[in-house]
């Protein structure tokens, strides 16, 4: 089953197109990763699977019921758009009474369960207008999920968390998974999606340029053995002659094949025995915001 | 559907139930009937008239005196000045605090209709109004009754 699917989406704001062809997936158990820098077009993808705007093209299932107007699955769904803004003058329990309300809940103890599973017992009776960032992120969470819905989209939901509560929410979220849910989360940081999504989207300049899942990650980052000897030029030439793929960078070499890479031991050895001992060699592993960075062409 | 609509506006009661804004609204609409009180006290006690000149030049202007009349007719005017203002504010307080609170858009993916969200808050607007209205009307009643003003029936059933 699928919990979000959408078809050539479209949007464009005037002359600036927001989304073009989107086309993308979400299964049902799945944490699914949005990535994308500032303005990538994260909001306006989360905003049009909210119903919130219209797409100029396009399609979108919820659940595997299209979404139109009359959609009827809201209940389903829970949402965090951008930063979450609750009554400033209400209490976080008056905040979510009235979320109780609008979605037609009926037992109580879902709000004191909510409360309790975001760790703001302690304060249930503080107005909304005094809490710190990373609490008010909490109660636009708890907002999200009062209903326990099977379908959670979050807009940068770790936005003003300290890292404990970064590692709580993620926490939370796969364990709302392993009992069935799915979530689709954006956010501008690779390396915090990549511990949490099982998949992940990069959306650039509107488009979604790449998938992949989170465990084909580390064998798409470039890896390089980086060595320095009291003469490159040397050193270089002897490489290239026991056929490793090498090149002279400012005043490193860079060796990237597969043998340079697993067996590093081999140029130390190779180089020492040619009575030019490697100063310096090291293996090199790019980082994902190095990756993210390569993959969206900047 | 009338459930979902009862929701709607319970949930919009609990946005306003600790509103002290609520009673600010309440405050300046009774200023009305107090400032037309006042008035009738200058128009009622000429000896009075002597060391507030300013206000009795206003109060000949309007060409009034201390009746019912004259004082239902400066509530009706000053329902109608001060309708425009705090009817209009309390308006922009109901519907535009959502966006310049940023949660009109917590409002939009919900599984009760849009259309219901917006009928509780015209609901909740028309009775607030309507109880400012009455308030005010009250307060006028109060008053004119503890100045003792006269020709109360000619005022209310022969106008007409």
């Amino acid at each position: 089953m699928l919990a979000i699917q959408t078809h050539s989406l479209a949007k464009k704001f005037g002359d600036t197109t927001a989304n073009d062809d989107i086309s993308m997936h979400v299964s049902k158990g799945e944490i699914y990763g949005l990535i994308g820098l500032n303005g990538a077009g994260k909001t306006t993808l989360i905003r049009m699977l909210l119903g919130m705007i219209k797409p100029d093209n396009g399609h979108i299932q919820l659940l595997e019921n299209k979404l139109t107007p009359n959609f009827s699955l809201w209940n389903e769904i829970g949402f965090l758009v951008e930063t979450p803004f609750s009554y400033p003058n209400l209490s976080v329990r008056e905040n979510l009474d009235i979320f109780f309300d609008l979605r037609k809940l009926k037992d109580p103890a879902l709000i004191d369960k909510v409360i309790d599973q975001l760790k703001l017992t302690v304060y249930t009776n503080k107005k909304a207008k005094h809490l710190s960032l990373g609490n008010q992120q909490r109660l636009g969470l708890a907002k999200a999920l009062l209903h326990q819905p099977q379908l959670l989209i979050l807009d940068e939901p770790t936005n003003g968390l300290d890292p404990a509560g970064i590692v709580e929410i993620r926490t939370l979220l796969r364990s709302l998974t392993e009992n069935g849910a799915s979530v689709l989360i954006s956010s501008h940081l690779l390396s915090e999606v990549a511990q949490m999504a099982h998949r992940i989207g990069i959306i650039h300049e509107g488009k979604l340029i790449k998938e992949l899942f989170a465990e084909e990650l580390e064998t798409q980052l470039i890896k390089k053995v980086v060595i320095h000897t009291k003469d490159n030029g040397q050193a270089i030439a002897l490489l290239k002659k026991s056929e490793f793929d090498a090149q002279i960078v400012g005043d490193r070499i860079y060796a990237t094949d597969d043998k340079a890479i697993s067996s590093p031991e081999l140029i130390t050895k190779l180089l020492s025995d040619a009575d030019l001992p490697p100063t310096e060699i090291y293996v090199n592993k790019e980082n994902l915001e190095m990756y993210f960075l390569r993959i969206i062409g900047k | 559907m009338l459930y979902e609509q009862w929701l709607g506006l319970k949930a919009e009661f609990r946005k306003i139930k600790h509103a002290s804004i609520i009673w600010v609204t309440f405050i300046a609409f009774s200023l009305a009937p107090l400032m037309g009180g006042v008035f009738m006290i200058i128009l009622k006690n000429p000896e009075l008239v002597a060391q507030s000149g300013a206000l009795n030049a206003k109060a000949q202007l309007m060409s009034i005196s201390a009746n019912w009349n004259s004082f239902l007719g400066i509530l009706t005017q000053a329902m109608g000045v001060g309708g425009v203002l705090i009817f209009g504010f309390v308006a922009s307080w109901i519907f535009g605090r959502e966006y310049s609170d940023g949660t009109a858009k917590d409002l939009l993916a919900l599984p009760i209709s849009r259309t219901k969200i917006l009928n509780a808050k015209f609901i909740v607007y028309t009775g607030w109004c309507l109880a400012l209205a009455i308030s005010n009307l009250l307060i006028g009643l109060l008053i004119g009754a503890l100045l003792q003003l006269p020709d109360f029936e000619k005022a209310i059933f022969l106008k007409s």
